[in-house]
């Protein structure tokens, strides 16, 4: 079946799609947040300006996504050029972003305060986030259900992150990882995947 | 006798500006250097590859780049065969490692790495291999949980080194690894908390090393 954004939207305000290679092109409702490789050696601040937003916004903008003004586009690392891009779809101001690896590279800190981030974007300007990645550890931690791509535009609902069809795509998150292993040695674990469940779970199931 | 490579007091410029200052590395076998995206870890290393580094031995780097011919992977030696079968068989990155175990046909005594998207279990059949080989190795990463592999680690924060020692010291700095940014990797943090309740008696490094480690009812 083929992509329809507003399907996969449709009850949710972030989704997040898994061992998705579509490119998906920007519209003026659409905005695609992914890693450049810039030629131009200019500015982030210089960059932003050329598409003819006003300063005082590319100031704040930078600011919100923890960049500054000055660094040259050439010696962007991926994680920067990413929230460059970010920064760039923001002020154009479309209803709806999608956000290709955007946490790739990114240390702990960055990413809770960049999910924040991105949740304030749902709560307080009403937008729509459509995440791909291939990080199960970031999905399983922030998502109940996602979709997974299984060839070309096909892709099937998950809600149960243990279902071992996912695997065969992508890499196992940490938690389903040691659940999965203790399962096999005979334990029985509740398959609630946060950290703190787990812990829970291995107590109750295993502890002295 | 064992090699030696120093490095005293480095400080890495670029656009004229101190990106690192006063870095140095006296280092055995593997040391991981951990620190967020433009921290100047592949600036780095990039440095040290175009400067004589004070060492008697031979010394390579990967910055991950794939040949633009490959060797035949039977033109090397059986034990690298070996390592680029294990290596491959999830099929990702394959240029990649076959690039690598060009690297490794040189005998270098220090190996320098600017991180690698490899899965754990390849990370540690190459570790494995280094240490086998005497390869002191030098891996650059912004991945908490590939510092689990490191014999020492250096945590570079505010251009500077933030912290540095034994791995399992610096992971008893918990506080001090979160205010840089940084969770402990997932299995360290879960068998802390299993220590916390009688359930293990030391830190696990692995998901085998819990496994075989928790006290079962």
């Amino acid at each position: 079946m083929a992509i329809d954004t507003r399907t996969l939207l449709r009850n949710e305000s972030m989704i997040a799609l898994v061992n998705c290679h579509k490119r998906f092109a920007e519209t003026n409702t659409l905005g695609v947040v992914k890693k450049q490789n810039y030629t131009k050696n200019i500015t982030t601040k210089e960059y932003l300006k050329s598409f003819q937003h006003k300063e005082y916004k590319i100031d704040l903008i930078l600011k919100m996504v923890m960049l500054e003004d000055k660094l040259k586009l050439i010696h962007l690392t991926d994680v920067e050029s990413r929230k460059l891009e970010l920064a760039r779809v923001l002020l154009d101001n479309p209803h709806t972003l999608v956000l290709d690896e955007f946490f790739k590279g990114m240390i702990d800190k960055e990413i809770t305060y960049f999910i924040r981030f991105l949740r304030n974007l749902i709560n307080k300007k009403n937008k729509k986030i459509i995440l791909i990645t291939d990080d199960m550890n970031i999905v399983s931690a922030y998502f109940k259900h996602f979709y997974l791509f299984t060839k070309g535009e096909n892709y099937i609902y998950i809600d149960n992150m243990f279902d071992d069809v996912i695997y065969k795509y992508v890499r196992m998150p940490y938690t389903v990882e040691l659940v999965k292993y203790l399962e096999k040695k005979g334990h029985t674990i509740d398959h609630d995947i946060t950290f703190n469940e787990t812990l829970k779970a291995i107590y109750r199931g295993v502890g002295k | 006798m064992s090699k030696y490579l120093k490095i005293n007091d480095y400080n890495l410029i670029a656009n004229s500006k101190i990106l690192i200052k006063n870095f140095h590395l006296d280092f055995k076998g593997i040391t991981i250097m951990l620190g967020a995206s433009a921290s100047g870890k592949t600036l780095l290393l990039k440095d040290f590859s175009q400067s004589t580094l004070d060492t008697d031995g031979k010394v390579e780097f990967f910055f991950g780049k794939t040949l633009h011919k490959n060797n035949p992977i039977s033109s090397y030696n059986i034990e690298l065969q070996n390592l680029y079968k294990y290596l491959t068989m999830n099929h990702e990155n394959e240029k990649q490692k076959l690039a690598l175990i060009e690297v490794l046909s040189r005998n270098p005594d220090f190996l320098f790495i600017d991180d690698l998207d490899w899965t754990q279990n390849d990370l540690a059949l190459l570790f494995m291999y280094t240490n086998k080989k005497n390869i002191s190795v030098f891996y650059a990463t912004s991945d908490i949980n590939k510092t689990v592999f490191a014999d020492y680690l250096i945590v570079l924060s505010d251009n500077k080194i933030a912290i540095e020692g034994e791995t399992s010291l610096v992971y008893n700095e918990e506080k001090i690894m979160k205010l840089l940014g940084f969770n402990l990797p997932f299995y360290i943090n879960m068998s802390r908390q299993l220590r916390y309740y009688g359930i293990i008696d030391k830190i696990c490094f692995t998901k085998k090393e819990l496994e075989a480690n928790i006290k079962w009812q």
